[in-house]
């Protein structure tokens, strides 16, 4: 009885221990720690998001692939710009002349404010990118509001800048808030205090409270 | 693609697993004797005092069942019913008679005594049962206790013998003992007593005698000591004293040193170990992740 027991568990332990990653395992280690980082940096959690990033770079060298390489510093680079670090992308834009990839370089020019053509950028974006365009900030605040992912948020309402409601920007908090997006969080209070100066001391309170440790 | 293998051979493992498991729990259900077929007799006595349930039901030592059940029945006997295996069955048959016994020490049982031969007895029979009485019992465990002290009376009346008898050792013995005495008390003193000898006794003092002068002449040597050897050994201490705080100086000079080439290799080293230590971790939650992860993940743009 022992022995058909013992056998039982070592074969299910050999089994389990057999499991191999596949060759490409590189591309979802870098997948994953770039998530990773762009999920620790909204949280205000500097230096896990560092390490993270660094750690998706360095699966991508494994894998040489600059494209993707460039995806990812151009990805940090759109995080990094509405808090006012790394405003310039310029480690997207020493590999820039090395990828021939439209979207890349229109997404880079999105990010920069500057003119794009809408069509090549990432679906969320498309009617948000026109309507800006066409300076028509009401449906730009009600994309905004609509939608779900809190990073692309992010960056419509730094887009949106002085055009963001105080409406839209109270959504956002609340959308930050639920994810546990500290650094995030704070920068639309303080976007919401100029917006509303009667509020401002309230807001201001409670931004220094966030900010304590 | 990949992934549909690795979801094919988890489910393939799944499945192994999940079997395995309920063959071993089915091995092990079997050997307890779960799946084998009881068969059920029963007996009738007029009290229960010295039945439980779950009492073993025994064959040369062997047990074959136990009681399942005791209820009384209107006539104010007790119905007792048990249950035997089936490779046991053989041993029930109509010439088996049951017995109760119940040792001074250890739990009672239910022997059952039988040959094998005779042809299976139907289920749900009644079998005849004997109650064995404690007292036979009992006289066969105090039975070499007495035979055990009927030795030992008999080693003491040997012993009073050999005391009594006038030539017997013992008397010796006090007649040697009456004879130093005498001797003690007409003698002037122990010593002669023991040695038997005037001059033994003499030479025994004179060297007790040799041994106070010398231990008199050791003592002012020591003296002497005290004098010559005492101040050079404190000087000696004194300059050990010296030397000592001459290395603790120098010691305290050569600390910065040592701590700077501290800084330079090991911690160096310690840096590295810890960022190894870092990447395997890594690896391994990378590793843990992939398991644990239901599709790949994707780089998208924010």
């Amino acid at each position: 009885m022992k022995k058909y027991f013992l056998f039982f568990v070592f074969s299910i332990f050999f089994l389990s221990c057999s499991f191999s990653p596949p060759p490409n395992q590189w591309r979802n280690d870098a997948a994953r720690s770039y998530n990773l980082y762009i999920k620790h940096f909204l949280q205000n959690k500097i230096i896990p998001a560092k390490e993270d990033l660094q750690r998706a770079k360095d699966a991508v060298k494994m894998g040489g692939d600059i494209s993707l390489l460039a995806t990812i510093t151009l990805g940090a680079c759109a995080i990094e710009t509405p808090f006012g670090i790394n405003t310039n992308c310029q480690e997207f834009q020493r590999l820039l002349p090395l990828i021939h990839d439209q979207k890349l370089s229109n997404y880079y020019q999105f990010i920069m404010k500057k003119n794009t053509n809408y069509t090549l950028l990432p679906n969320n974006y498309k009617n948000f990118a026109k309507t800006l365009e066409e300076n028509d900030y009401q449906t730009a605040n009600t994309l905004t509001l609509k939608e779900e992912n809190p990073s692309s948020k992010l960056i419509m309402i730094y887009l949106l800048g002085e055009k963001a409601l105080p409406t839209t920007l109270q959504n956002a908090q609340e959308v930050f808030a639920q994810y546990g997006y500290k650094k995030a969080l704070i920068y639309a209070l303080e976007l919401l205090a100029q917006k509303e100066p009667q509020k401002a001391s309230i807001i201001q309170k409670k931004i220094t409270i966030l900010q304590s440790k | 693609m990949h992934y549909d293998k690795m979801k094919l051979s988890v489910g393939i493992f799944m499945i192994i697993l999940f079997v395995s498991i309920s063959g071993f729990i089915y091995l092990l259900l079997d050997a307890k004797g779960v799946f084998e077929k009881h068969f059920r007799y029963y007996f009738v006595t007029e009290s229960a005092a010295s039945f439980s349930v779950g009492m073993p039901v025994k064959f040369s030592g062997f047990a074959i069942g136990s009681i399942e059940k005791i209820e009384l029945l209107d006539d104010g006997e007790v119905k007792i019913t048990f249950s035997i295996t089936q490779k046991n069955r053989k041993w029930i048959n109509k010439y088996t008679y049951l017995m109760l016994k119940k040792p001074l020490i250890g739990s009672p049982h239910i022997e059952v005594l039988a040959t094998s031969g005779n042809g299976y007895l139907q289920p749900n029979s009644k079998l005849p049962i004997i109650i064995t009485d404690d007292v036979n019992d009992l006289v066969d465990k105090l039975e070499p206790v007495v035979a055990r002290l009927l030795n030992i009376i008999k080693n003491i009346e040997t012993l009073t013998n050999e005391l009594v008898a006038k030539d017997s050792a013992f008397h010796k013995t006090l007649d040697n003992l009456e004879h130093f005495s005498a001797k003690l008390a007409y003698n002037d003193s122990l010593l002669t007593s023991l040695t038997g000898n005037k001059k033994s006794t003499k030479s025994f003092i004179r060297s007790l005698y040799q041994i106070e002068q010398t231990l008199k002449n050791i003592n002012a040597i020591s003296k002497n000591l005290h004098k010559d050897i005492i101040t050079p050994t404190s000087n000696t201490i004194l300059s050990l004293h010296q030397i000592l705080i001459d290395i603790n100086q120098k010691l305290q000079t050569l600390n910065p040193l040592v701590k700077s080439l501290g800084k330079g290799q090991d911690i160096q080293q310690l840096k590295q170990s810890i960022q190894t230590l870092i990447y395997k971790s890594n690896i391994l939650m990378d590793k843990i992740d992939t398991l644990t992860t239901k599709s790949p993940q994707k780089v998208n743009l924010p």
